[in-house]
């Protein structure tokens, strides 16, 4: 039986690796792909402690499977706003996006 | 007599302003011709409530009240009701109103727009003066600032929107000053009723603050930095010195028909406040800080009426004659006698129409000539003598000449800051004398802008203007009519005031 | 009719009302209802007058307005001093009104100026039946404001503008003191009613030190409206005026109001030696004044004018000296000898076609028959000269003087009464004897049409016989009449020592003015240049004084003021709206758009605020 602090280390790790691509990557496609990885360190996360947690239950599992489907649905739709971000600047670096500027 | 008559009145200006949104913007005279109607018909309603209104009742009446909002810790009632103090202001809101809308011709763009605006700002006023509850009547008071922002921002003069956001930034800060003091004086009140939750109700937080057994649950100082801060709430309002730096700025650059409200009515919702939330709340702190509030009259006074003096711009000059004339109300209500509150109170109404009536004029003469600056003008007498006529009308009932409404009110706040007992003021007699200087510098002033505009010698330039149109000679008409009938006949305004003022007074002094 | 007296102001009124509704239809008809209209007031009031004369006083009164438990009252009263002011001022009024038909003939405006008239008539006759003093201060007020319209009627001229607006404000400063006075009064004794508040100071109820306070206040409002020293310096500008109103507001009536009100308010001010004391020594101090400038002007009215001032000055004087009667009897008299002084010089001011400069004028008793006549006749009676009106007058004045004891009031009066008959004459014979000296064109003046002669003859009668109504020919009739109800101490009558000693002062002044001006025909130039002459044609440089030491540092404190605001107070303001919008720039700048920075920071955020949570916790051990 592996120990739960595994996956949990594994998750991490995962996590912070997704979050450093997210906020120095300057491909906006990579930093989608980024966002994937968190989401997937989550689902880690989640089926642990799903079988071998101290409350174990089916509905990690229920999430991960939720959390599947709405980052396939992410996917679409983060790719359809990079090809009309493309579309409107010519560019998907992160770093010439600045429309957040007030 | 109709129920729920209060409500009525107040809400009847929103309803007009929701009708409006539903009329297509290119009907210009359906929308002038309904924003006319609506204000009328509102001074119909106060014209009822007027006649309706039992003058021996000292406490409020037709007053209405149904549970609110309750979130539990708090409570809040939609309560309304009037008394002698609301009343003459309730009928002057309406007076004004309807005149500043019969005004309003000389606004030609978005026109439907700005009549809504006006008509949700006539509901922000009205509901200020029948509001019960503090909550309702902060709420009330907020509305008014909104339109009025937007009124001064859209269709002001050149220097529109610092003057816009300097109105709005600086009540807002005011208002501010005076929630805290509200939210303080709910949660406190309850605190000493022994309420499980907080209330705004005016009447009941009257009693809760001036009722002697509850003076532990409440100590003094926390109630004298409650008055201080609205004192400094509703200062702005009025505007005192030094919180009025906003005003020459907003009058100057609001339209004509705007500023005739921002004067007439709106700086009344500060004196307003002091005398019923103030006042009302906490008589006896108003009255530790008598000495206090009649300084800062005096000050007003002289420095407003200094002031005036050395303006090159008649509508500045007004502007200063305003603060001027708000020292008056300041020193009547300061003194805690009869006379010194009624001629507050017939302050707040006399100076309301002169001021209006003013502001117009001023108005009616740049439409003519396009300025204000007063060594561009002169000798307009010879061109427009029925629009000079008034303006001398309205300079003379301005700097007090009996007959009109000024000298009523003049008169009555001085006998009270001169009756003032020396236990609430005592130095009263060195106050009013000072005081008195100011009604001669009032007049230099008026006279000099008089003499500037309508006498000397005529620019060519002003050859064959029109004189008065006929739509002009309601807004003039109706305001020096009304403050003749007061200065002739004050015996209508002070009926009404009079059981209101004996209660609110007793209840200082007692 | 007693009743009925209140009826009296409302005809000139509805003669206002009309003329301001009506009046360019009106036009041409303007004189008639003026005239109509006071020409009913005035019968009224002779009615008035004589029934007064049989019964008791007469007052009604309606409510005003309450002020918490009081309540003020307006109404009217007839007592036997309004009864004679009654008189006095619709008779002149009604000349007057006729004597403008002719000299405002070409005026485009005349419809205002009778409206104004009326006006001014209302306001004057409702002071006078006022019961109360607040009444009084509100058509005290009127008065003012109609004086303010009237002086002002021309207002393109610049100098009439401005005249127009010191007559009000230097009378404003008066009205305060009168306003101040009539408060003070209020609540020191509960009531506005002469009656009560008299009552009410003769039970001792106000201290002697307030009731000398209400006193000096109250004169303050009579030293400005009756032009006293120092605030006359309204009143020769105010000649800026047409002459009727000159002669009807600022000689005859108005003016006059001052001395009217210390005589109303007389129970007060004899509470108070000091108020009485300082009433004299004012009026005094305003007779010779007012009479030294009268010597060197050059302008017809403006000399009339320091002569109404100097004579008010008498007035007060005789009031001040217990001279009660003698006060009022002179202001009846002067009503009449000076509304008839300004008349006529009217006529003539009209007939050269408004010159008014006495150096360019002489010799026209040889053209103007009715106008010389009646000037001299006036000009006698304001020199006192028996058996004019101006003498039975002045002499009672005297007697009041004599009998106070004074040294030096009696001296300045002495000095006063022989000055007046000097200037008076030095103006007469310059103007009526001699050759013409002014302008060729109007060299040969014609007497005016009977609009006009008519008014100066009628008050010339009345300028003749008026003085008798107190004189021992009448047995002091007057007296008798006014003295009732109130408790005065014995008037003076003067004896014939006083009037010998009257007349040689009169008769010296015109001898004088004969050896200066009238034998030697002199023309126009005065050639002494002494001090003292620059001193009078200055007019004691009081002018100058007041623009230095009031008008000047009054503005130059506004300005002062004005920076403050600017700079300091909304200075302050803009301060800290500035500062606050700087800061927010500042925090705007960090906020560069990248939203990897703000992810970033987003993240670093909440690690802070986990671990500062933690740690408050005691996660952390």
């Amino acid at each position: 039986m592996v120990s739960i602090q595994f996956f949990l280390a594994l998750a991490a790790i995962l996590f912070c690796i997704g979050l450093y691509g997210v906020l120095t990557r300057r491909h906006l496609v990579v930093v989608l792909i980024c966002i994937e990885l968190m989401l997937n360190a989550v689902n880690i996360n989640l089926v642990a402690f799903s079988s071998i947690g101290p409350f174990a239950n089916i509905t990690g599992q229920v999430f991960t499977l939720f959390v599947i489907t709405v980052a396939a649905a992410e996917a679409a739709v983060g790719l359809a706003i990079l090809i009309a971000l493309y579309r409107n600047r010519a560019s998907i670096d992160a770093i010439k996006q600045d429309l957040l500027r007030w | 007599m109709i129920p729920n008559i209060l409500s009525l009145l107040v809400f009847l200006p929103l309803a007009g302003a929701i009708v409006l949104l539903l009329i297509p913007r290119e009907n210009k005279n359906v929308i002038r011709s309904m924003a006319v109607g609506t204000s009328l018909l509102a001074l119909v309603l106060s014209v009822a409530v007027w006649s309706a209104f039992d003058r021996t009742v000292s406490g409020m009446q037709m007053g209405e009240s149904y549970p609110w909002i309750d979130f539990g810790i708090v409570q809040i009632d939609y309560a309304l009701g009037i008394d002698g103090l609301s009343l003459p202001l309730l009928l002057l809101t309406t007076i004004i109103s309807t005149v500043a809308i019969v005004a309003s011709f000389t606004i030609r763009e978005r026109v439907k727009e700005y009549y809504v605006w006006t008509l949700v700002l006539i509901t922000g006023m009205l509901g200020v003066f029948a509001a019960l509850d503090l909550f309702l009547f902060f709420l009330f008071f907020e509305l008014t600032l909104i339109p009025m922002f937007f009124i001064i921002g859209i269709w002001g003069g050149k220097k529109r929107s610092y003057a816009s956001f300097k109105f709005l930034l600086y009540t807002g800060l005011g208002s501010a000053v005076m929630f805290m003091a509200f939210i303080a004086l709910a949660f406190k009140g309850a605190d000493a009723m022994n309420l499980a939750s907080a209330t705004f109700n005016m009447v009941g937080l009257a009693e809760a603050f001036s009722n002697p057994s509850n003076s532990e649950a409440i100590s003094s100082t926390f109630k004298a930095g409650l008055f201080l801060a609205l004192l400094v709430g509703f200062a702005v309002k009025l505007p005192i010195f030094p919180l009025h730096t906003w005003l020459p700025d907003a009058y100057a650059e609001a339209p004509i028909p705007a500023t005739m409200i921002l004067a007439g009515v709106l700086s009344k919702l500060g004196a307003y406040g002091i005398l019923r939330v103030g006042y009302g709340i906490l008589p006896d702190q108003a009255v530790s800080f008598a000495t206090l509030i009649a300084i800062l009259g005096v000050i007003n006074i002289i420095y407003g009426a200094s002031l005036a003096l050395v303006q090159t711009d008649l509508r500045k000059l007004i502007a200063y004659a305003s603060i001027s004339h708000m020292g008056i109300i300041l020193l009547g209500a300061a003194s805690f006698t009869q006379a010194g509150v009624q001629g507050a109170i017939f302050q707040m109404v006399s100076h309301g129409l002169i001021t209006a009536l003013l502001f117009f004029m001023a108005g009616a003469l740049y439409v003519r000539t396009k300025t204000y600056t007063l060594s561009e003008l002169g000798g307009l007498a010879k061109s427009v003598p029925v629009l000079t006529g008034f303006m001398l009308a309205a300079a003379l009932a301005s700097l007090g000449l009996p007959g009109m409404s000024g000298f009523v009110s003049e008169l009555l706040a001085f006998m009270g800051i001169f009756g003032a007992s020396p236990d609430v003021i005592p130095q009263a007699t060195v106050i009013a004398v000072i005081g008195a200087l100011g009604i001669i510098l009032t007049a230099a002033y008026l006279l000099w802008a008089v003499q500037r505009t309508a006498f000397g010698q005529m620019d060519d330039k002003y050859r064959g203007l029109h004189d008065a149109r006929p739509l002009e000679y309601v807004p003039m008409i109706g305001l020096l009519g009304a403050s003749i009938l007061i200065g002739v006949f004050p015996h209508l305004l002070s009926d009404v005031i009079n059981s209101t003022v004996i209660e609110f007074v007793s209840r200082i002094g007692g | 009719m007693l009743q009925n007296a209140w009826i009296i102001p409302f005809f000139p009124l509805i003669a206002f009302i009309v003329l301001l509704l009506f009046g360019k239809v009106l036009k041409p008809y303007a004189p008639y209802v003026g005239m109509v209209a006071l020409g009913f007031s005035f019968v009224a009031s002779v009615v008035v007058l004589v029934e007064r004369m049989g019964t008791e006083t007469f007052g009604a009164a309606v409510e005003w307005i309450t002020i918490g438990e009081s309540t003020v009252t307006m109404g009217f009263e007839v007592t036997p001093l309004n009864a004679m002011m009654l008189f006095v001022v619709t008779s002149v009024s009604f000349l007057v009104h006729v004597f403008s038909k002719q000299y405002m003939r070409e005026d485009d405006r005349i419809h205002v100026f009778y409206a104004y008239l009326g006006l001014f008539s209302f306001s004057m006759l409702g002071l006078v039946l006022a019961p109360n003093i607040l009444q009084l201060f509100i058509f005290w007020e009127l008065v003012g404001l109609c004086s303010f319209l009237l002086v002002g009627f021309w207002y393109f001229k610049p100098e009439a503008a401005a005249a127009a607006k010191k007559a009000f404000l230097v009378t404003r400063i008066g009205d305060v003191g009168l306003l101040i006075g009539l408060i003070l009064l209020f609540n020191a004794t509960g009531s506005f009613e002469y009656g009560a508040a008299f009552e009410a100071i003769n039970n001792g109820q106000v201290s002697s030190g307030l009731v000398t306070a209400i006193a000096l206040c109250i004169f303050l409002g009579a030293v400005g409206k009756s032009a006293q020293f120092p605030l006359h310096v309204w009143l020769p500008d105010a000649m800026e005026g047409p002459t009727p109103v000159s002669a009807l507001i600022h000689a005859a009536t108005m003016v006059a109001a001052g001395v009217y009100l210390v005589a109303v308010m007389y129970p007060v001010f004899q509470s108070s030696g000091t108020a009485l004391t300082v009433v004299a020594y004012t009026g005094a101090v305003t007779a010779i004044f007012a009479a030294s400038i009268a010597l060197v002007n050059t302008d017809i009215k403006r000399i009339l004018a320091y002569s109404t001032v100097s004579q008010l000055g008498l007035m007060m004087l005789a009031l001040g000296t217990a001279g009660y009667v003698a006060g009022l009897f002179h202001l009846m008299t002067h009503a009449f000898f000076k509304g008839l002084l300004f008349l006529a010089a009217g006529s003539v001011i009209y007939a050269l076609h408004h010159r008014q400069n006495i150096n360019e004028m002489g010799g026209i008793w040889r053209n103007m028959k009715v106008t010389s006549v009646t000037f001299l006749i006036g000009a006698l009676a304001l020199a006192g000269v028996f058996p004019l009106a101006g003498f039975w007058s002045k002499e009672g004045v005297l007697a009041a003087v004599w009998s106070h004891g004074d040294p030096v009031l009696l001296s300045i009066m002495i000095i006063t009464s022989f000055l007046t008959a000097f200037y008076m004459f030095r103006l007469f014979f310059k103007v009526f004897l001699g050759q013409f000296r002014g302008d060729p064109e109007v060299s040969h003046p014609r007497e005016n049409t009977k609009w006009m002669t008519v008014p100066l003859v009628t008050l010339a009668a009345l300028a003749v016989v008026a003085g008798v109504v107190n004189s021992p020919l009448s047995g002091y009739a007057l007296e008798g009449f006014l003295v009732e109800g109130l408790t005065l101490g014995d008037q003076a009558h003067g004896g014939i020592g006083l009037a010998a000693l009257s007349l040689f002062l009169s008769g010296a002044g015109i001898l004088l003015a004969w050896v200066k001006y009238g034998r030697s025909q002199a023309v126009g130039t005065e050639h002494s240049k002494g001090f003292i002459k620059t001193l009078l044609v200055n007019k004691y440089y009081m002018d100058e004084l007041y623009e230095a030491v009031v008008v000047t540092p009054v503005l130059a404190l506004s300005r002062v003021l004005q920076r403050f605001d600017r700079f300091a107070v909304d200075g302050t303001v803009n301060v800290v709206a500035r500062s606050l919008r700087s800061v927010g720039k500042a925090a705007g700048k960090q906020h560069n758009g990248q939203m990897q920075t703000y992810g970033l920071v987003t993240i670093v955020g909440s690690i802070a605020i986990l671990v500062v949570a933690f740690m408050v916790r005691g996660y952390f051990g």
